[in-house]
């Protein structure tokens, strides 16, 4: 079958607005830029105090080299604040303004919304565009905002949690520039106790041409309480290099159990250099669910802490490679207590010559008796011109724990293709099919909308190129 | 005495213009290179304390490396230079370069080197026999195979040494040619107190099949490593090994298979224990370069755990640039069953004698794997000992 390379089309992701920006950082990262940031949102001085830290830190640390080439990045091409308009916190579908209602209508809030889940917040350039929180979850005192308004409305909480002990601005150098240019993003808070049975979600959003996403999600999700959180992303093509440093920062509390799920659908020019990482408590429960198939070049590394007994961790993980992509992603796991178990199933397909690497740590610590991890990693390549690389980092330090790791790397088994036409399939529908069951564990994972979403990305991706 | 380029001259002085030109060339690039990195990843190290690779130099010259063997030839390195000055120019230091400090030191300081050459169409019924002797306090070895087509050999390298403290570096070539079938085991059982860093590769050519064995047991820190290249089509490699670190050792094994043909296929399997306040660290690799389809690789390390305060490690690596292949591989970490202890102390065994039969199901199926009869029941015995 001849190799038929056919570019996808993006134009539901990619899709572009006329920049309608109100104010502009001047391009590149200097103290200057991170006081008009601090000062046009009227933050509180140690906000400002922070921001100015970490932008030492930042300048003051290399850019790794030990993962893919970053060399073309110019962080001095960035415009690292671009705020919209004033009319940033919709509750009202209709007044939302229409070509921000354009995009996201082709991304599916509105029929997501239909739904009836739980809120939707979504973020259109650095500012929340549109924000929404049903009624009953508002009164159970859940907290469902943008990072702006919860860092005025609720300080405390915010100066306890915000970039502390989870991700510490100190901790790499893209995390030290998240925090000094910082913006937008969600915070969440669910008390003690509370169940919020359907997910919450935001879709966030790059729009203007070289401008940064640095947005921020904190989520604190307090004893015995339940929450579930969607995020997606999609970004419009663009010929400058786009930069996507989020951070987004866990709390699971005693007995709590989160689940994050993400799709990051990054147009081909971001460098997403992506933070996630969840600190968890005594018998609390952590789910990552996390799909890569966007950007030129992804480091993004989701962690767990398990720093109280019996904490539990299941990440399971999908990257997508096409023709000038870098996947470069993995789980971390810390085993910090007794009884703390991680259950990790990382799936990568490469195609066109596109890259993907598994860098995962899974590390033990003195004292975590019993600790268990797992560790599974399935790599398909549909052309051999494509790579797929595995390097697992396991430290353990506790003699009494249990540690497995497995990682198989291999193209589609031509005996499943041949049994799937003998069965009246043509070669291409038994491709998509064994695809589409490759990434079963993980769209199972999802809500019925995005599994779909997932799989048609995929599907399109894999689209009349295989051979 | 410090190494400068005068004292190289003079200490080598009768030897060939080529080793001479090699060891200046190598000081150079040694005096070049950045200090030596024990870390790997964000914070796994495993580092020898109180080592200054700088400060290291020649001290007297050993002879200690001895080989025997029927029907194959046994020269020193530089016996065999005066006799294929070209074999030698093609193949010395043709799989190790200057790669770090420690390997520019080496090809600098090289003290005995020895040179065997199974000639072609030689089946050697017996096994070849190194005994490598640590007596001098700085030691560095250079071993250069050659096994020609349609050869079929075994060399069985023992390590040990006389003394308890010192520094010792060697390294092993071995280059395979068409339709050879080679065995390499090298077992080390060096003094508690001394540095070891061993590199051993092989070029493999042709349908040919290149088995590697290692025991770990001696030395306070080894850094070692076999790797295979699998060069030709249709080659394949083994590599096995044990380890057993207790006490304050530090051990960093590595071993790794580069598939640059089609049809290649590598086989590792490594097994070791950590004991008392030891650390390990093991690093495999399997690189299926572009153009090596079909091939097929598998990585397997398992490490038991058998008290508090041991540290294992493990990287495991998969570099793969073609998709007609198959890949895979495996890590685990962890205790001896408990279940299976109870079992066996409930059958009349007491707890020492269950744990001992339980290691020894340990490595059961890695000493079942090994070709060669007799690096199978060496490595059984060390085995042994290092249980008792």
């Amino acid at each position: 079958m001849a190799e038929q390379i056919l570019e996808i089309n993006r134009e539901l992701y990619d899709h572009m607005n006329p920049e309608r920006s109100v104010l502009k950082s001047p391009k590149g990262i200097n103290e200057e830029v991170v006081r008009l940031i601090s000062k046009d949102k009227n933050e509180p001085e140690w906000m400002l105090q922070k921001r100015l830290q970490a932008l030492k830190i930042f300048q003051s640390m290399k850019t790794p080299t030990w993962g893919p080439d970053l060399s073309k990045l110019d962080l001095n091409e960035i415009t690292y604040y671009t705020k919209v308009d004033e009319r940033s916190h919709a509750t009202d579908w209709d007044e939302v303004p229409e070509d921000i209602k354009r995009t996201f209508e082709k991304l599916g809030i509105p029929e997501v919304e239909r739904k009836s889940l739980a809120g939707a917040g979504a973020q259109y350039d650095s500012m929340n565009a549109y924000h929404n929180l049903k009624k009953e979850w508002a009164e159970k005192g859940v907290i469902f905002e943008d990072c702006d308004t919860a860092l005025k409305k609720y300080p405390e909480l915010f100066q306890k949690y915000f970039m502390t002990q989870c991700v510490p601005i100190a901790d790499h150098k893209f995390a030290a520039l998240h925090a000094s240019v910082w913006s937008g993003g969600t915070f969440i808070y669910v008390p003690k106790g509370v169940k919020v049975t359907v997910p919450l979600q935001a879709y966030f959003r790059i729009n203007a041409g070289g401008s940064g996403q640095f947005e921020h999600t904190l989520i604190i999700v307090d004893e015995g309480a339940e929450m579930q959180y969607i995020e997606a992303c999609s970004a419009p093509q663009y010929n400058k290099s786009n930069i996507h440093a989020g951070c987004v920062e866990i709390y699971v509390k005693k007995g709590a159990r989160v689940r994050y799920s993400s799709i990051e659908n990054w147009s081909k020019n971001t460098y997403n250099l992506n933070t996630k990482r969840a600190i968890v408590e005594e018998d609390g429960i952590m789910e990552w669910i996390n799909g890569n198939n966007g950007s030129c070049t992804t480091m993004l590394y989701p962690s767990s802490l398990l720093i109280g007994k019996r904490a539990r961790t299941e990440m399971i993980g999908i990257a997508f490679a096409g023709n000038g992509q870098n996947q470069d992603t993995g789980s971390k796991v810390i085993h910090m207590a007794p009884d703390t178990s991680s259950n990790i199933i990382a799936k990568s397909i490469s195609k066109d010559g596109g890259i993907t690497t598994y860098r995962g740590l899974v590390k033990i610590t003195k004292g975590a008796v019993n600790a268990k991890s797992n560790v599974e990693c399935d790599a398909l390549m549909v052309d051999n011109i494509s790579r797929s690389d595995t390097i697992p980092y396991i430290q353990i330090l506790e003699n009494k724990s249990e540690i497995g790791h497995e990682a198989r790397t291999g193209k589609i088994s031509q005996e499943k293709i041949f049994y799937l036409m003998s069965r009246g399939l043509s070669e291409e529908e038994a491709k998509k099919m064994i695809v589409s069951g490759f990434i079963e564990p993980i769209t199972k994972q999802l809500p019925g909308e995005y599994a779909i979403e997932l799989n048609r990305l995929i599907e399109l991706e894999m689209e009349g190129s295989l051979g | 005495m410090a190494v400068t380029q005068e004292y190289i001259k003079q200490l080598y002085i009768d030897e060939p213009k080529f080793f001479q030109n090699k060891r200046l060339k190598a000081f150079e690039i040694f005096k070049t290179l950045p200090k030596l990195s024990f870390r790997h990843g964000i914070n796994i190290v495993i580092s020898p304390d109180n080592l200054n690779i700088d400060e290291i130099h020649h001290e007297g010259s050993i002879q200690s490396l001895n080989a025997k063997g029927e029907n194959v030839e046994i020269l020193s390195l530089h016996e065999a230079y005066n006799k294929y000055p070209e074999l030698i120019e093609d193949n010395f230091s043709s799989l190790v370069s200057e790669e770090d400090k420690i390997t520019a030191l080496h090809l600098t300081l090289w003290n005995k080197g020895l040179f065997i050459r199974i000639p072609k169409n030689t089946q050697l019924t017996k096994p070849v026999e190194i005994s490598t002797l640590m007596n001098s306090k700085r030691q560095f070895e250079y071993i250069l195979i050659i096994a020609e087509d349609n050869t079929q050999a075994t060399i069985l390298e023992t390590i040990k040494s006389t003394l308890e403290e010192g520094y010792r570096s060697s390294i092993v070539e071995i280059i395979v040619g068409n339709n050879s079938n080679i065995q390499y085991g090298s077992i080390q059982s060096i003094g508690k107190n001394c540095y070891n860093f061993s590199i051993n590769r092989s070029k493999i050519g042709r349908d040919s099949h290149m088995e590697w064995f290692s025991g770990t047991f001696g030395s306070k820190f080894t850094r070692f490593e076999s790797a295979s290249l699998l060069k030709g089509e249709g080659a394949s490699t083994k590599n096995l090994g044990a380890f057993f670190a207790s006490g304050n050792q530090q051990f960093d094994i590595s071993t790794s298979a580069i598939h640059m043909s089609p049809y290649t296929t590598s086989d590792m399997l490594i097994k070791g224990i950590a004991k008392d306040k030891s650390k390990t660290l093991y690093r495999g690799l399997i690189d299926i370069k572009e153009n090596a389809k079909e091939s097929n690789g598998y990585q397997r390390q398992d490490t038991l755990l058998l008290n508090e305060g041991v540290e294992a490690n493990a990287i495991p690596k998969l570099l793969i640039g073609n998709n007609e292949v198959k890949c895979s591989h495996g890590a685990t970490i962890g205790q001896l069953d408990k279940e299976k202890i109870f079992y066996l102390m409930s059958r009349g065994l007491n707890k020492n004698e269950a744990e001992t039969e339980m290691i020894k199901g340990f490595f059961n199926p890695l000493i079942k794997k090994i070709s060669s009869k007799d690096v199978k029941s060496y490595t059984k015995k060390m085995v042994m000992e290092r249980l008792r």
